[in-house]
């Protein structure tokens, strides 16, 4: 036997893959994936993706996590659950989806659509605040945190001359939402996060 | 009946109209909605993409609050908070260890004992659709109606469904009920885009374009919708569409509550029309609707 070749300890212990922590964490198994592709086919947003759903699950089931947590898939997913709907294996893409953009806010990856990400933490911190959405703070913080927040301002202004856009914070949710924040500031495993977050 | 009722966020913001030409359907049909006191947002889509543990929390708090209320059914006028309010209930019933994390973290008990209705629901079959047209005055002169549907009312299916996920009728049946005609058009449960319509506007304006360019290929003048987020998106976010796409569209976009509450005989100014992008008033008047 050459001298050169190295022998590989037989249980080397590895980090535990985006597949098997999306199993445990949230009970879907991308391995029933067969490649039908119909969840690709009925995606609405797939035209925008740098992958499909279908190649996102494959990508999951060989392992290639690094791909998964820098594409675009699950950040271009709108939830429509049309996948969801139609997967004969129950895979639950949707899901694996949502798992995705979980894994990468914990694991602090720089998400690949970054005004979908800070759409999402600004929401999430809205009702932590003040527990019911504020939409004009939603629209402005999220946008000015992705630079974009002059491209609507003709619009807003029309929102507001038609009365469909409130200049202040919602109230009613307050109380509920600090009994919330307290309760729920111990718990490990998810955190409300803070305005600036990650990216 | 009595029965909680769940705004939801936008239905006390820029669907208005929503909340308010429901209250009115609910006046005429003699359902008394009691509004969840200090009721927190659901969480809606960034909730569930975010952590699990929240997507839980918020339905549940507020489910323990109707609970407390006394109430065993709660009606919601949003697809979204329908469909997390749901998705909870489910995941309660399933999750048991998820469940007892979430109560002992929130420092409440949940008894799985309110029935999560959407408003279409309640009204197509709770009240009932011969009911409701007994109770027409003002029929809708064989209005074209595209009833869209969006994404969240019927997917997915085991979690939701009130009725055919992949080609659902209720809106329809309720509209014709009062009066109205109705197309029939393969885009009504397709995706409007959801909250694209704000963090990555490209995507949901094509979305937005090809379902309302169904629906009037169609033969609608008119398209229908049930939820806070699909109305604004089809509605406010058309003009821009149309120049994404260079091709005209102008179809106005309501809810299917303001038509409901036309058609029973509310004045047509309580309704919030005016606060359309796409005004409806010139395709009602041609009717003779109003």
């Amino acid at each position: 036997m050459s001298s050169a070749v190295q022998s590989l300890p037989l249980h080397s212990p590895q980090p535990p893959t985006l597949a098997r922590r999306l199993g445990q964490e949230l009970g879907v198994n991308v391995f029933a994936c067969y490649q039908c592709k119909r969840c690709s086919a009925g995606c609405p947003t797939a035209f925008a993706m740098d992958r499909p759903p279908h190649e996102l699950v494959r990508a999951l089931q060989m392992g290639h996590d690094e791909l998964v947590l820098n594409s675009r898939t699950a950040w271009l997913c709108s939830s429509c659950e049309m996948c969801s709907t139609r997967c004969p294996q129950e895979v639950d893409p949707a899901r694996v989806m949502d798992g995705v953009k979980i894994l990468c806010g914990r694991e602090a990856i720089t998400p690949a659509v970054p005004s979908v990400a800070a759409f999402n933490r600004t929401f999430l911190w809205m009702i932590s605040r003040f527990g019911r959405a504020y939409e004009l703070g939603l629209v402005c913080l999220s946008q000015a945190k992705s630079g974009r927040l002059w491209r609507d301002l003709p619009l807003g202004m029309k929102m507001f001359a038609k009365g469909r856009l409130r200049l202040f914070p919602p109230r009613g949710g307050g109380r509920t939402a600090a009994r919330l924040r307290k309760k729920l500031r111990s718990v490990a495993s998810d955190r409300w996060p803070v305005a600036g977050g990650h990216q | 009946m009595r029965l909680a009722y769940y705004p939801g966020c936008s239905l006390h913001a820029s669907a208005a109209p929503y909340h308010s030409s429901t209250l009115l359907v609910a006046e005429t049909l003699g359902l008394e909605l009691l509004e969840v006191p200090e009721w927190i947002c659901c969480g809606a889509t960034p909730t569930h993409s975010m952590s699990p543990l929240l997507a839980l929390a918020f339905p549940m708090q507020n489910l323990v609050q109707v609970e407390a209320m006394g109430m065993d059914r709660v009606a919601l006028p949003c697809a979204a908070c329908y469909g997390r309010f749901r998705a909870a209930d489910r995941r309660i019933k399933e999750a048991p260890e998820l469940r007892k994390q979430v109560e002992a973290a929130l420092g409440v008990e949940y008894h799985s004992s309110v029935a999560i209705l959407h408003l279409l629901d309640l009204l197509a079959n709770h009240v009932g659709l011969e009911a409701i047209g007994r109770k027409v005055v003002k029929p809708l002169s064989q209005l074209r109606l595209a009833c869209y549907y969006g994404c969240l009312l019927t997917r997915p299916p085991k979690v939701v469904a009130f009725d055919d996920p992949d080609s659902p009728s209720v809106m329809e049946k309720l509209m014709q009920a009062c009066g109205a005609s109705t197309v029939e058009w393969p885009y009504k449960t397709e995706c409007c885009g959801a909250t694209f319509g704000i963090s990555y506007e490209e995507v949901a304006l094509r979305l937005i374009h090809q379902l309302l360019a169904d629906a009037v290929r169609a033969g609608a003048e008119m398209v229908v919708a049930a939820c806070p987020l699909c109305q604004p998106n089809l509605d406010i976010r058309q003009e821009e569409a149309e120049k994404a796409s260079a091709k005209p569209l102008s179809v106005p976009v309501v809810y299917f509550t303001q038509l409901l509450a036309l058609a029973l005989g509310h004045d047509v100014r309580k309704l919030g029309f005016e606060k359309n992008f796409v005004d409806p008033l010139p395709v009602l008047r041609q009717r003779g609707v109003v």
